[in-house]
C-alpha cells in the first residue's frame, strides 16, 4: 500500500513538473522568408519589414521567439520550401510563391484558416477582393495575402506629346489603344522603315484579360476557347501586329523611347519611377502608367498577383503561427511597412486609402496618373492567374498554340481553336 | 491403448511448425518494414540532395509525413506489436488475452496507415496470430473476418482513389536505375516470402486442425467403447440384482408363507381327519392353525417391510420426506419448502411409500424439466382426504405429456383409490387426493 502511494505521488509530481515545463516553455516559431522582392525588382527591403514585424510581435508575445533562415533568394526559395516539406522540417509560417500555392494546398500542406478567421472575426472584405481570393482553394482559405502587384500600362509621355496625342485616361478601351497605336506607328525620319511603334510585349493573354475572358471554369476541369470573345482577342492581336508591318519590336527599342506602350507591373513602376532608379532606366523620356485597356470602359483588365503567407498543416504551434500570420497580413503597421519598404501594394483597403500613404506615393512619383481610385479599382476587380494545379502547364500550351495561330494567320481560326480546346481538355481531365 | 499412445507420439507436431511460421512472419515483416522506412529516409535524402523536391512533390497527392518521425514511430509501433505477440501466449492472464489482440490490431492498422497502405502484409501477421489463438478469443471469427476485409480494403490503389494519400512507392523510383532494380528486387522477394510464409502457416494450421479433429474422434470412439462396456456391466449387475431379489423373495415366501401354509395345510388335514371323531381336539387344532395364519400374516408384513425404501424404514415418513427436502436444498440451486400438516395421521405403509415416491418424482421433474428455483410441497388433510400439492415456479408447459414418471404416478394414485391433477400453466402444479381409511386419523373430533 505504502509502495503504491509512493508510486502515485511520484507520478503526480512528474506530471505536474512536466506541465510546469510545458507552460513555461518558450515557443519557437520558425519563419520562411526570402531576401529579395517577389516582383523581381531591385531595392526591396523584405528583411526590414519582417524584422519590424518580429520585433512588434515578440514585444506583444514575450513567450514566443521568432526565427528565420536568412539569405535565401527567391529563386531558391520554392525548392527549399518543397525540400523542407519532404523532410518534414518546414517552417511554421512561410511566404508562398504564386506557383506553389496550389501545389501546397492541394497536397494538404497548408493549414486551413477558415476556423481561425471565423473565431477571430476577421472580415475578409477589409482585404482587396483579388488579394484574399488568391489564398483560397476549393472555397477554403489556406493563406492570407501579404502584398499584391498588378499589371499596368506603361506610357511614353514624350512620344505621345511629340505626335500631339493626348495621354489616355484610366478608363480607356482596347479600341482607343489600337487607335493610338495606329497613329503612332510611323516612319518619323522618312527613311522608308517604321521607327516608332505602338506597343511592346503586349501579348494575347493581355488581350484575353482586356476582353474579360475566362478561359477555364472555376475548378480548372474545362477550357473554353471556341467563343466570339476569344476570336476577337486573336483578331485584336493580329491587327496590332499588322501595324508593325513585320518589324519586330525589341526591348532595346523600348528602352530608347521608340515605343509608346508596354505592360508594366505596379512594382516596376514604383521601382523605376522615383529618383535614383529613374536615372538608370528610361531617362531619355517622360513616362507614366495607366490602367490596362479593356473592351469596355467598365471592366478591369489588370492581372493581379499576390504574395501569400500560410501556416504548415503539421506545425505544432498553430495558434502562435496564426497570431504571427495575422500580424503579418492583417496589421496596419505591417501593411504600411509594405508600402514603405517594398514595391508591392498593401492588401488592406484601409492602408491603401490612408492619406499618409497617398502622400508618400505622390512624393515618390511626382505628377502621376496613378491615384487611389485606380489602385482601388485594379485591386478590387483585377484577375488572378491560375487557381488550379495544371494551370502553368496548360496556359503555356494554349499561348504557344494560339501564338502559332496568330503568326500563321490561319483562315479557319474557329476549327483550330476547337482543336486546341480539345487537346487542352484532354490534359485537364 | 499402448498402440494408441505410439500413434499419438508418431504424429507430426503441426503446432510447432505454426509457431515457427509465426516467428518467420514476424521477422520477414520486420525486414519489409525496415526496408520501407529506410528507403523513405534515404529517398528523401536523395531527392533533397538532387534538388528534385519540387518535381517529386508535384507527383504526390498528399504531403508525406516527416521521414524521421515516420521511421521511429513505425519502428516503435512494430516493437509494441511484436511485444504483444510475445506476451500473448496460451494460458496467459485473461487481461492479456483481451489487451494483446486489441493492441496488435491497432498497431497493425497504424503501421499500415504509416505505410500509406502500400504495404499491408503486416495484417497477415496479426491475422495468423489471432488464428493461432482463436480458441481463446471470444470473437475470433468476427475479428478474423474484419482483418481479412481490411487486408483487401487497405490497398493504396483503392483508397487513394477517394482519399488523397502519399504514394510511398514513389520513393523507390527516385534512385538511379541500377540501384532501383536491386531495391525493387529485394522488395518483391521480401513481400513474396511474407506471402509464402503466411500460406505455409495456413497449411500448418489446416493440418493441425485435421489432426486435432482426428484425435478428438479417436478419443470419442474410446469413450464410446468405455460407455458401452459400462452399460454392459450395468445390465449384468441389474440382472444379478434381479436374480438376487428373486432369490430373496423366493426365500422369504418359502420361509414365511411356505412355512405357514405348509403348517396350515398339515393342520387343516389333521382337522379333516379329526373333525368327526374329536371335535374338541379339532377346535384346539383350528386355534393353533389360526395362530399360525396370524403369525404368517405378521411374517408376510415383515417381509413386505423389508422391501420398503430404506429411508422410510429408518426415519419414518415425515423424517424421510424432511431428509429428502434437506438433501434437495443442499443442492444449492433450488429451494424446496415443506409444509407438513399430517401430525395426527398414521398412514398405511403402502400410502407412505406411494406418497414418498410421488414427492420424489415431482421434485425431480421440477428440477429436470421445469428448471424451477422454488418448489412448495404441501401435505394436509381436507374432508377425509389426504392432499398432496407440489407447486413450482419453473417453465411449466402448455400441454402435459404423459411420460413414464407421470403415468407411474397416475397408476400409484389410482391403486390407492385417489386422483391426481396436473397443471402446467403457472409453473407446474401436481395435486393428489387420496381417501383415508378409518383409523388412519387420530384426531379427537373425528374419533368422537
Amino acid at each position: 500500500m505504502n509502495m503504491l502511494k509512493r508510486t502515485v505521488l511520484l507520478c503526480v509530481t512528474m506530471c505536474l513538473s512536466l506541465l510546469g515545463i510545458g507552460c513555461n516553455r518558450k515557443v519557437e516559431l520558425r519563419l520562411g522568408v526570402f531576401v529579395d522582392s517577389n516582383w523581381d525588382v531591385p531595392g526591396s527591403e523584405m528583411y526590414t519589414i519582417i524584422d519590424r514585424v518580429i520585433e512588434r510581435f515578440e514585444d506583444a508575445h514575450p513567450n514566443i521567439h521568432v526565427t528565420y533562415d536568412s539569405g535565401i533568394r527567391k529563386d531558391d526559395y520554392s525548392s527549399r520550401l518543397m525540400n523542407a516539406f519532404l523532410s518534414g522540417t518546414e517552417p511554421d509560417v512561410f511566404l508562398i510563391l504564386d506557383e506553389d500555392f496550389i501545389t501546397l494546398s492541394s497536397l494538404g500542406g497548408l493549414y486551413s484558416l477558415d476556423g481561425k478567421m471565423e473565431k477571430d472575426a476577421i472580415e475578409t472584405d477589409q482585404f482587396f477582393s483579388s488579394a484574399i481570393h488568391a489564398g483560397m482553394y476549393h472555397g477554403h482559405c489556406y493563406a492570407l495575402p501579404l502584398e499584391s502587384n498588378a499589371t499596368m500600362m506603361f506610357v511614353n509621355k514624350t512620344l505621345l506629346s511629340q505626335l500631339g496625342i493626348d495621354m489616355p485616361s484610366n478608363d480607356w478601351t482596347l479600341d482607343d489603344f489600337l487607335d493610338i497605336c495606329e497613329q503612332i506607328t510611323t516612319d518619323t525620319d522618312g527613311n522608308g522603315t517604321i521607327d516608332v511603334f505602338g506597343c511592346y510585349n503586349y501579348t494575347w493573354l493581355d488581350a484575353v484579360y482586356g476582353y474579360n475572358i475566362d478561359l477555364f471554369n472555376e475548378d480548372g476541369t474545362k477550357c473554353t476557347l471556341d467563343t466570339a470573345e476569344v476570336r476577337s482577342s486573336i483578331s485584336f492581336i493580329q491587327k496590332l501586329q499588322e501595324l508593325n508591318s513585320g518589324y519586330q519590336v525589341t526591348a532595346n527599342m523600348f528602352d530608347q523611347g521608340k515605343v509608346a506602350f508596354a505592360p508594366m507591373t505596379f512594382a516596376q513602376y514604383r521601382t523605376y519611377k522615383p529618383y535614383p532608379w529613374r536615372i538608370k532606366k528610361y531617362s531619355a523620356f517622360e513616362w507614366d502608367v495607366v490602367a490596362m485597356p479593356s473592351n469596355d470602359n467598365n471592366s478591369n483588365a489588370s492581372q493581379v498577383s499576390t504574395l501569400l503567407a500560410g501556416i504548415s498543416s503539421r506545425s505544432y504551434n498553430k495558434s502562435e503561427a496564426w497570431m504571427f500570420l495575422k500580424e503579418l497580413s492583417f496589421s496596419k503597421e505591417t501593411q504600411q511597412d509594405i508600402m514603405l519598404y517594398s514595391q508591392g501594394l498593401s492588401v488592406l483597403k484601409e492602408v491603401v486609402s490612408d492619406s499618409f500613404i497617398s502622400e508618400l506615393l505622390k512624393e515618390d512619383m511626382g505628377d502621376t496618373m496613378v491615384d487611389l481610385s485606380v489602385l482601388n479599382d485594379v485591386m478590387e476587380n483585377g484577375k488572378k492567374a491560375g487557381g488550379f494545379l495544371k494551370y502553368d502547364e496548360v496556359i503555356s500550351m494554349i499561348t504557344s498554340d494560339v501564338e502559332d495561330l496568330i503568326r500563321n494567320d490561319d483562315s479557319d481560326i474557329e476549327l483550330q481553336l476547337l482543336r486546341i480546346q480539345k487537346s487542352i481538355n484532354r490534359v485537364l481531365n | 491403448m499402448v498402440e494408441d499412445g505410439v500413434a499419438i507420439m508418431e504424429q507430426i507436431n503441426w503446432g510447432k511448425y505454426m509457431e515457427r511460421a509465426r516467428i518467420g512472419l514476424a521477422s520477414i515483416n520486420f525486414l519489409v518494414i525496415l526496408m520501407y522506412i529506410s528507403i523513405i529516409l534515404l529517398g528523401t535524402r536523395y531527392v533533397i540532395d538532387a534538388q528534385m523536391g519540387k518535381e517529386f512533390l508535384s507527383g504526390m497527392s498528399r504531403i508525406p509525413s516527416s521521414p524521421v518521425l515516420l521511421y521511429w514511430t513505425t519502428l516503435g509501433m512494430y516493437g509494441i506489436l511484436v511485444g504483444s505477440l510475445h506476451v500473448w501466449k496460451e494460458g496467459s492472464h485473461p487481461m492479456a488475452s483481451t489487451i494483446c489482440p486489441a493492441l496488435e490490431i491497432i498497431m497493425c492498422l497504424m503501421i499500415v496507415s504509416n505505410m500509406s497502405m502500400v504495404y499491408n502484409g503486416v495484417i497477415l501477421l496479426v491475422f495468423s496470430d489471432i488464428l493461432y489463438h482463436k480458441r481463446e478469443e471470444k470473437y475470433g471469427y468476427l475479428i478474423l473476418t474484419l482483418l481479412a476485409m481490411s487486408f483487401f480494403l487497405c490497398n493504396y490503389d483503392f483508397v487513394s482513389s477517394f482519399l488523397p494519400m502519399t504514394d510511398i512507392s514513389q520513393y523507390f523510383d527516385v534512385f538511379p536505375s541500377n540501384s532501383h532494380v536491386i531495391i525493387q528486387m529485394v522488395r518483391s522477394v521480401l513481400e513474396t516470402s511474407n506471402m509464402t510464409i503466411f500460406i505455409v502457416f495456413l497449411l500448418c494450421y489446416i493440418a493441425n486442425q485435421l489432426q486435432e479433429k482426428e484425435n478428438i474422434q479417436k478419443e470419442l470412439d474410446m469413450i464410446q467403447n468405455v460407455n458401452q462396456q459400462l452399460q454392459n456391466y450395468a445390465e449384468i449387475s441389474e440382472k444379478l440384482g434381479e436374480t438376487n431379489e428373486r432369490k430373496r423373495l423366493a426365500r422369504e415366501i418359502h420361509d414365511t408363507l411356505g412355512h405357514a401354509l405348509t403348517g396350515i395345510a398339515a393342520g387343516v388335514d389333521a382337522c379333516i381327519a379329526m373333525i368327526d371323531r374329536n371335535p374338541e381336539a379339532t377346535k384346539k387344532q383350528l386355534f393353533v392353525i389360526s395362530r399360525v395364519v396370524r403369525q404368517g400374516i405378521g411374517d408376510v408384513r415383515n417381509s413386505l417391510n423389508k422391501l420398503r425404501p430404506g429411508a422410510l424404514e429408518e426415519k419414518g415418513f415425515k423424517g424421510s420426506v424432511e431428509n429428502m427436502v434437506h438433501e434437495l436444498n443442499s443442492l444449492g440451486n433450488i429451494s424446496v419448502k415443506l409444509n407438513y400438516e399430517l401430525e395426527n395421521v398414521d398412514l398405511e405403509k403402502t400410502k407412505e411409500d406411494a406418497l414418498f415416491r410421488m414427492i420424489q418424482e415431482s421434485t425431480t421433474n421440477s428440477i429436470r424439466h421445469g428448471h424451477a428455483r422454488n418448489v412448495n410441497v404441501h401435505l394436509f388433510i381436507q374432508e377425509h382426504m389426504l392432499c398432496l400439492e407440489i407447486q413450482d415456479d419453473g417453465v411449466g408447459c402448455d400441454t402435459i405429456k404423459y411420460g413414464y414418471g407421470l403415468k407411474q404416478m397416475n397408476e400409484r394414485v389410482s391403486i390407492l383409490g385417489g386422483m391426481v391433477e396436473f397443471n402446467g400453466e403457472n409453473g407446474f402444479l401436481t395435486k393428489i387426493r387420496i381417501p383415508l381409511q378409518k383409523g388412519e386419523i387420530h384426531d379427537q373430533s373425528i374419533n368422537s
